[in-house]
């Protein structure tokens, strides 16, 4: 039988540390899983010497190489939301063990808090896993010090150069515990050993070892982009945890005092951070991001009809998310039949992505060049973001496919092996791998055969800072390449030139197209019933004398109501999917 | 179970990794020579040079490598796996006793327990040393973008590498253009591009930050070269594009727009015109001086008119005389007409010992890394004889710079992938014949397959370049010394 003693001990100790594990395991998996997507194609851990060892030239390159590590695993979100959240359990434990140590009594409150406090955190999906791993082991390392004898514990003064080499700046947080420790132990030598000794190795470092900038050797791998910006927040919590042993000192009698049935109020206190933590976690979802990220995982996948199923019944105005739809639409023959379906911008944003060292512009804007076939220029694009971002699964893999495309098979073998070398991915690599040397498997393969054959055959200088330009050169060396022409009357369309829409039409025929796209048509008939000019003779295109109808009761309405722009907006909005709306409301 | 039945298991594997293979009963013979990474087979080699670790590209249980010398000396290594690391001990003995002599390698492998034996391969070791450092610039073969970039000196003797400069020590400006003044560590300079940009000279073993660009200029100081007196650098001064190709391999296309040649005196801290086109009709680029300082050689193109078409851009190699006491140049006279060839010149460097001019030739402009054509040509400086160099391949080769001693060549090539250069190494004759060259030794066997950046710029250098992190953050901190335009 339990006591009644143990019963208090579940209750106020072991069922609230259960009930923050539960439901952060729970929320992360099934409300923020966004997070781990994010996070996961942003970066490729490497199981190799030679990718350690990058990480070896900087002190805390080892945490971020940890921090790599644990995101590779957010390839499967419920093991990422099991590492997260018993990362911060064990800082909860951690900090509650540290109080006791310290004398507290009942020290629930602050490591309740501070595990709050992180967690929230963590619903940021930019809060890399380096900081929460960070923080666990510098309390892991001050729970060991203070728990070792104090004759012993002058370890600290020679293990901190150590330290800030592997963990750099979030090393400063043990120094500062265990400064504040020393200081109300009145051990004046090892506080100031401990300072000397970090500053010494410091300065060798700066001096003597390390390339880089002093700014960054004082706070790598801590950067305002780790941890979503959310400075204040971040610099309360450490704040709060350097404080801890300060905290485990206090005692408040007023508060002691209160009771609820002879239980102090300290023991209720995790149940109510809990509480405030699952209504401020609900507040915290990003229900946008949530969105793109969705669509950015089906585009990765190549659904491309559930990417655009799923933007067109969860409709958004992310130009990012309509560029991909956009892609997804071109690569399933549909841009000139849904173009409208879909909010589109006049400057064609969202149709391409103008050069720009930015990195989502960069992860994507190659997509495009992919679908139109322009392989180099889709490889230029992901080669410039690797350089400047480092490998992720989704680039490496478009610099395989493109350099596979391309024949150049070496350096799609030098790509196949960084990929081999990930911990989730090697399944593609032995797909990939199976095309090496092999031009005939290149070409019988569904997507890459395609590229290859789709791949321009005519050399131009591409215009990376006005993308639509580069169709022209595309469609005259192969005037059947449909995804292109797709594209261009798409930017045709945005422009309202439907003289050059028109003048596409025989274009179109000569791809093979049996239908003219519903847009495309829509311009067409516009073009025509408004007598603007001269028709094509057309040889087996026609034209659907129902789109024709449609027309003509869009402009009676139209004409109804064109006194008044807000009022035939609202009287029209049945044909807000037309290029007629497009042209008369945008 | 006990700590005796572990220590026994333990022992055991330790045993089991640890046995070498040898050829042992009856050995077949084959008559197929066995295909080697990288290739090392009939390679001149310097006595001084690190092992030249390999691996074998031939499936096997287990693998036997004999080196034996002409002379005197044998190396034997196992492998399982087919790689052979060389002790750099046994290597450097092996090599000292066979100065001037050929080593032969001979290859056994283990197949289905019967060991196979493959023809012999050889390399000749020459008593002419190769100088013991070479400098290069990694860097990802990218084409607008960079993050990390290093010059990066490694020992030719042995696999140390070590970083002189990182841009990440300034905050990622961008370093280019190290040059020495006849492989002297002592004359050494680099470019610095961004916020804390500049032109860096190592003097007497402090770095001097100089702003080369005064009023008077169009374009900043680009391609060094040291006069050998170390008085004087001479420098182009380019205006650059890049365009990128849709179709071709080549992807990238860079063109001089329009460039001019400067000079630096470096004791004056004055900056002046090269003054060989006084109407601006040429684009002059890559200088080069003679041995003895007394010419500047550089490449020269008729200046492109607003359409131009950048195949048509043809550079020749000229030089013009220079007096280093008076700073006074003459007029210039044309070496070699690529032009009428239909090629185009860049890169020339002449070899210490003065007789031979090297340089890059491929069909158009003077960026030749993104040319697959790009080949290695020689000037016989006696009679102006032009020669194709043997140590070409179907791939790029490009920069290129001479040992001290005029024997051997470092040249970077894309033989290997055809994206990624690597250096190469060849031995030079006394009738300037290249030998077949030999990729720089590296202590991973597989290395090349796997790396991904470009080596840059590699250039052989005497002394080691002693730069501490804090020397570069303190220099580049520093006020640039603003360099002084003269008209002479």
């Amino acid at each position: 039988m339990t006591s009644v003693p143990d019963k208090t001990k579940i209750i106020f100790r072991f069922l609230p540390a259960v009930l923050l594990f539960l439901f952060a395991t729970i929320f992360l998996y099934s409300f923020t899983d966004y997070i781990f997507f994010y996070q996961e194609k942003s970066s490729l851990f490497q199981v190799s010497f030679s990718f350690l060892k990058q990480h070896l030239d900087q002190p805390g390159g080892v945490l971020e190489y940890l921090g790599q590590l644990q995101i590779a695993f957010y390839y499967y979100p419920l093991v990422g939301a099991l590492i997260v959240s018993l990362e911060v359990l064990l800082i909860v434990w951690l900090l509650a063990k540290i109080g006791k140590k310290l004398g507290a009594e009942q020290f629930l409150f602050m490591p309740f808090l501070i595990g709050a406090l992180l967690f929230y955190l963590q619903t940021n999906y930019q809060y890399q896993a380096l900081n929460n791993l960070g923080i666990l082991v510098q309390l892991l390392l001050f729970w060991s010090l203070i728990k070792s004898k104090f004759k012993y514990q002058w370890w600290i003064v020679i293990v901190l150069p150590i330290l800030y080499f592997l963990f750099g700046s979030y090393c400063f947080l043990l120094l500062g515990l265990s400064s504040i420790y020393f200081l109300q132990q009145k051990s004046w030598l090892k506080l100031t050993l401990s300072w000397i000794s970090l500053a010494v190795f410091f300065w060798i470092g700066k001096e003597y070892l390390f390339f880089y900038t002093t700014d960054s050797l004082l706070v790598f791998p801590f950067l305002t982009t780790v941890i979503g910006g959310q400075v204040v927040l971040f610099g309360l919590t450490v704040l709060l945890l350097l404080l801890i042993p300060v905290f485990a000192k206090i005692r408040i009698k007023a508060i002691e005092r209160i009771k609820i049935r002879q239980i102090k109020l300290a023991g209720f206190s995790p149940y109510l951070i809990l509480v405030v933590l699952v209504v401020a976690a609900f507040q915290n979802i990003d229900v946008k991001s949530k969105h793109y990220f969705q669509a950015e995982k089906l585009f990765y996948e190549q659904k491309y009809d559930e990417l655009i199923r799923y933007n067109f019944n969860e409709p958004t105005t992310n130009k990012l998310t309509l560029f991909l739809n956009n892609v997804a639409l071109a690569e399933t023959g549909r841009l000139g039949d849904s173009f409208f379906n879909f909010p589109q911008s006049n400057d064609g944003s969202t149709l391409f992505l103008k050069w720009q060292n930015i990195g989502q512009y960069l992860q994507f804007g190659g997509y495009y060049y992919y679908a139109i076939g322009v392989v180099n220029e889709a490889q230029r694009w992901a080669y410039e973001y690797t350089v400047i971002y480092g490998y992720t699964p989704e680039t490496l893999k478009m610099l395989i496919k493109t350099e596979l495309i391309k024949g150049n098979y070496k350096t799609a073998e030098k790509y196949i092996s960084i990929l081999d070398r990930s911990l989730f991915y090697k399944d593609d690599a032995s797909y990939f791998r199976k095309f090496l040397n092999d031009d005939a498997a290149v070409l019988n393969d569904k997507e890459l055969g395609r590229k290859k054959q789709q791949d321009t055959k005519f050399d131009f200088f591409v215009k990376s800072d006005t993308p639509w330009l580069n169709l022209l050169p595309v469609l005259d060396a192969d005037s059947k390449n449909s995804v292109a022409l797709q594209y261009e009357l798409s930017w045709l369309m945005l422009q309202k030139d439907m003289k050059g829409i028109v003048e596409l039409l025989p274009a179109l025929e000569n791809a093979g197209l049996k239908k003219i796209p519903k847009n495309v048509e829509e311009a067409v008939v516009t073009y025509k019933l408004l007598r603007v000019g001269e028709m094509p003779e057309l040889k087996k295109l026609q034209i659907d004398p129902q789109t024709e109808q449609r027309f003509q009761r869009y402009y009676q309405i139209y004409q109804q109501n064109q006194a008044n722009k807000r009022k035939a907006q609202i009287a029209l909005r049945d044909f807000a999917d037309t290029y007629w709306y497009y042209v008369f409301f945008n | 179970m006990s700590l005796r039945y572990h220590s026994i298991c333990l022992i055991g594997l330790l045993f089991l990794f640890s046995c070498v293979s040898k050829p042992n009963g009856e050995i077949l013979k084959n008559s197929d020579s066995v295909k080697i990474y990288p290739d090392y087979t009939e390679v001149t080699i310097p006595a001084n040079i690190a092992p030249l670790n390999f691996l074998v590209e031939e499936e096997g249980d287990a693998y036997y490598l004999n080196i034996s010398g002409e002379k005197a000396g044998r190396l034997a290594v196992s492998s399982r796996d087919g790689q052979f690391r060389l002790s750099e001990k046994k290597w450097k003995k092996l090599l000292g006793e066979n100065l001037g002599a050929k080593i032969s390698y001979l290859i056994s492998i283990e197949k289905d327990d019967k060991w196979i034996q493959y023809p012999v391969f050889t390399n000749t070791v020459s008593a002419e040393k190769v100088d013991p450092f070479l400098y290069y610039r990694l860097l990802y073969p990218g084409y607008e973008s960079w993050t990390e970039l290093s010059i990066v000196q490694r020992s030719l003797e042995s696999f140390k590498e070590k970083a002189v400069i990182q841009n990440n020590v300034v905050g990622q400006n961008c370093v280019n253009c190290h040059a020495f003044n006849n492989q002297n560590a002592d004359d050494f300079m680099f470019h610095m591009r961004g916020n804390l940009g500049g032109t860096y000279f190592v003097e007497d073993g402090e770095l001097k930050k100089v702003n080369m660009k005064t009023k008077e200029m169009q374009n900043g100081a680009v391609y060094p070269r040291w006069h050998p007196s170390g008085k004087y650098v001479a420098f182009s001064s380019n205006k650059v594009v890049q365009q990128f190709h849709s179709m071709e391999n080549k992807k990238i296309e860079v063109s001089d727009l329009n460039s001019s040649l400067v000079m630096y005196d470096v004791d004056k801290n004055e900056i002046m015109q090269v003054p060989v086109d006084p109407k601006k009709q040429f684009m002059d680029t890559y200088p080069e001086w003679s041995t003895d300082g007394h010419f500047l050689y550089f490449c020269r193109a008729a200046q492109i008119a607003e359409n131009y078409d950048y195949r048509d851009i043809k550079y020749d190699l000229y030089r013009v005389a220079f007096d280093p006491e008076l700073r006074k140049f003459s007029e210039p006279e044309l070496v070699f007409d690529a032009a009428a060839i239909g090629k185009s010149v860049s890169f020339p460097r002449i070899a210490p010992a003065g007789n031979v001019l090297i340089f890059t030739l491929h069909d158009y402009g003077n960026f030749s890394i993104w040319h697959k054509e790009a080949d290695l040509y020689s000037i016989d400086l006696g009679n102006l004889q032009v020669k194709k160099c043997g140590n070409n391949s179907d791939f790029t080769e490009s920069y290129h710079s001479w040992s001290s001693n005029s024997k051997w060549l470092v040249f970077s090539s894309k033989r290997g992938d055809g994206l990624t250069a690597r250096p190469y190494i060849s031995f030079i004759d006394e009738n300037g014949v290249a030998s077949k060259p030999f990729v720089l030794p590296q202590e991973d066997p597989g290395f090349y397959r796997d790396f991904v950046k470009t080596f840059n710029i590699p250039e052989f250098a005497k002394t080691d370049v002693d730069l501490t992190p804090g020397e570069i953050r303190e220099a580049a901190g520093k006020e640039a010394l603003q360099a002084q335009w003269a008209n002479n």
